[in-house]
């Protein structure tokens, strides 16, 4: 078993996890996920992505989702490779194919968008992965098989 | 060039600066977006497509970017949920 140390924001109530993530022939680039399990789908923000000229524009529409007050677009990227680091400070490669880079699909128009990547249920199911959260402890973790 | 564990580990530090200082943020930038690089806030705006030019013109290089979080700052009375 492999644990993958998050962060937990107890002022915000949130689990951040960071990872490298390698969009096919471009470079690793480092995005902080927020881990949420009510969210279905694992998604990247083009804004983490566009100093690396990635843009969701460039990729194939594949659904809209509503994401707090607002309304985002994803778009398939296929497969990433994702490395983390584990607890016992050494890399976990992962590849991954249900992840998606999203925008803002109706800029201006609502009052707040942040710019958040997602962990969601996806990315535990497809890993065999489970998620183990003690807020009162501070301790929350990823484990792998 | 940076290994994967280095890029994790140079993101990270903005990240554990916004847990650690989450409470300021809201006090100094209540219902703005702040940009966060290297551990410290190097913008704010009330939007986030005027934060992101002024993050081009303070970051140049591209590469350095990577490392820019942005984030929305809810003030005390407003939670997020995503």
């Amino acid at each position: 078993m492999t644990r993958i140390p998050l962060k937990f924001g107890k002022d915000e109530a949130r689990l951040y996890l960071t990872a490298a993530v390698k969009f096919a022939e471009k470079p690793p680039i480092p995005i902080t996920f927020v881990v949420d399990t009510g969210s279905a789908n694992t998604f990247v923000d083009e804004q983490q992505t566009s100093a690396m000229r990635i843009f969701a524009r460039s990729y194939k529409f594949l659904k809209y989702s509503h994401l707090g007050g607002t309304m985002i677009s994803h778009h398939e990227v296929g497969g990433v490779k994702m490395t983390f680091y584990t607890s016992e400070k050494a890399r976990k490669d992962i590849k991954f194919d249900g992840i998606t880079i999203v925008k803002n699909a109706k800029p201006g128009k609502s009052a707040i968008y942040e710019p958040v990547s997602i962990i969601g249920m996806n990315f535990l199911e497809e890993t065999n992965a489970s998620l183990y959260v003690n807020p009162s402890k501070g301790e929350a973790y990823i484990e792998l098989e | 060039m940076e290994t994967e564990l280095q890029l994790i580990k140079k993101m990270e530090s903005n990240v554990d600066f916004v847990i650690s200082d989450f409470k300021n943020l809201q006090k100094k930038y209540p219902n703005e977006y702040v940009a966060i690089f290297n551990g410290k806030v190097i913008g704010d705006e009330k939007n986030l497509e005027s934060l992101s030019k002024k993050v081009n013109e303070r970051v140049k290089d591209a590469n350095e970017r990577l490392f820019v979080l942005i984030k929305y700052i809810p003030d005390k009375m407003v939670d997020i949920i995503i």
